[in-house]
């Protein structure tokens, strides 16, 4: 039985089995003192600590592959310093992906997740085939996603679309798009799985380990969040 | 059970065409899709030149055009030069997975800098075509080639004492002097000596055949194929003048020259 662990601050009931193997165990897990907006660098830093406490520990429990569910990707490079297991980051999984599908992808997230993605995109240097955001707001539902989207492709010229905080309505908006649509956290699924199947982890060159590791700081800080 | 169809580039025997289907032993696979493994009749000798790409990408679509009538689900093109991808994407609806871009993208979820490592230095114009496509040129440590003759029938067989040490010295320069986080096979025949570089060096190897399969069967669960918008499909049906294209290669002595 394959193990992977999702950090997800609100684990949504889509479809993320289609992404896995038989025999595979997913265990979805909230990270304790997540703030509770991502619009500011304060916010991801305490974001980065979240995700970093809520999954340092996986490898002792047994887990195969860790999965950050988040496309602003908080805690996925500290998290491959500390585990040698597959750590898999939305985000970057869904900008990749995409790109196996068209050249000019275009990015759809809640309006606070916005600034976060520019940054990630300038950070993985794919800022010339990433050249699209849309943000919209969660509270105007599938509509106001589905706005966004379509305008991503009628507007701003996209050719393939990864759209953030619409799991659950993922089928239903891809049916109506002329542009495939990449639902970040099954295609980060996907591929945790695929790489458990080819033997394939991260490269510790890219993430080197910590000389002093402090989990156990990390774990009280996280604790003292949550209070 | 959805069918995928894999395109070897090449002409060839059972015996070598069971050296390609080797591949399958190199992943698990989630054993929810059959591969049936299918070589071109149009080809080039090898892939060294721009020629050779043109008559790639023609045999690479001409048998792959009706994958989707026959009832496959997924394409995978079993080299790294991804030639005929391109077209077939345009020509079929059904997910067509090309070796090389997919190896490229997949060593940017592993690492920040990769570099490509290759038999030969011939093989050069094939990486920088794809990689000024993907506009990732940037993410590449390097090309390095260990100086060595591909097969493209019969591998690597008989000559691992010799081919595997030298792919693994270049391989390690390219981690040790170009600053590679990741190596990515630059050929699908040289993924006979993966086993023996991943056991040897610090880096992960991508072996782009295998992952191929699996990406196949990530584009078959979660349905996602290429964008029309970026690969519009063609006015004309060339099904008929692909056909004849066939034909003619079949012709005794048509491929000599």
């Amino acid at each position: 039985m394959t193990r992977i662990l999702l950090l997800a601050r609100a684990p949504s009931q889509a479809r993320w089995r289609d992404a896995l193997d038989p025999r595979t165990s997913l265990v979805l897990r909230a990270p304790d003192g997540a703030p509770a907006f991502l619009d500011s660098a304060q916010d991801w830093a305490l974001a980065d600590l979240a995700m970093l406490a809520a999954g340092q520990g996986a490898q002792a429990e047994g887990f195969d592959a860790v999965c950050v569910g988040e496309v602003g990707d908080f805690g996925a490079a500290a998290l491959r310093s500390v585990l040698t297991i597959p750590v898999v980051a939305a985000g970057r999984c869904a900008m990749l992906h995409a790109l196996t599908l068209g050249g000019r992808v275009g990015l759809v997230a809640p309006d606070d997740q916005v600034n976060r993605l520019r940054k990630l995109i300038a950070e993985y240097g794919l800022a010339a085939q990433c050249p699209v955001v849309r943000g919209y707001d969660p509270r105007g539902g599938v509509g106001a996603s589905y706005e966004a989207a379509r305008a991503a492709i009628e507007r701003d010229g996209a050719d393939v679309l990864c759209l953030a905080g619409a799991a659950a309505e993922a089928a239903r908006l891809a049916a109506a798009l002329p542009a495939p649509l990449v639902e970040p956290v099954a295609v980060a699924l996907a591929c945790a799985t695929n790489l458990l199947a080819l033997g394939l982890t991260h490269s510790r060159k890219a993430w080197p380990a910590p000389q002093t590791p402090k989990p156990d700081l990390v774990a009280r800080l996280a604790q003292a969040a949550r209070r | 059970m959805p069918r995928a169809l894999v395109i070897v580039p090449f002409p060839m025997d059972e015996d070598n065409l069971a050296r390609r289907r080797a591949q399958l032993g190199a992943v698990r696979l989630g054993g929810d899709v059959e591969f049936h493994f299918r070589p071109v009749a149009i080809a080039p000798a090898n892939y060294v030149s721009q020629q050779d790409s043109v008559l790639a990408d023609v045999g690479i679509l001409q048998a792959g055009v009706e994958a989707e009538r026959q009832g496959y689900d997924a394409i995978c093109i079993d080299t790294v030069s991804d030639s005929g991808m391109a077209a077939l994407r345009s020509a079929l609806d059904i997910p067509v997975i090309g070796a090389g871009r997919h190896a490229i993208l997949i060593a940017l979820t592993l690492g920040e800098r990769f570099s490509i490592l290759a038999m030969w230095d011939r093989w050069r114009h094939l990486y920088t075509k794809t990689l000024a496509e993907l506009g990732l040129a940037h993410k590449c440590a390097s090309l390095r080639a260990a100086g060595l003759q591909p097969d493209n029938q019969s591998l690597m067989a008989g000559r691992e004492d010799a081919y595997f040490p030298a792919l693994l010295e270049a391989a390690r320069r390219c981690v040790e002097e170009d600053g590679a986080d990741v190596i990515v096979l630059g050929s699908t025949t040289m993924h006979e000596a993966h086993a023996y570089l991943a056991e040897r060096l610090p880096v992960p190897i991508v072996n782009p055949g295998p992952l191929t399969y699996r990406l196949a069967e990530t584009a078959i669960r979660l349905r996602l194929r290429h964008s029309r918008i970026a690969y519009p499909a063609p006015r004309d049906d060339a099904r008929a003048v692909l056909a004849a294209m066939g034909a003619a290669a079949a012709t005794p002595g048509a491929t000599a020259s």
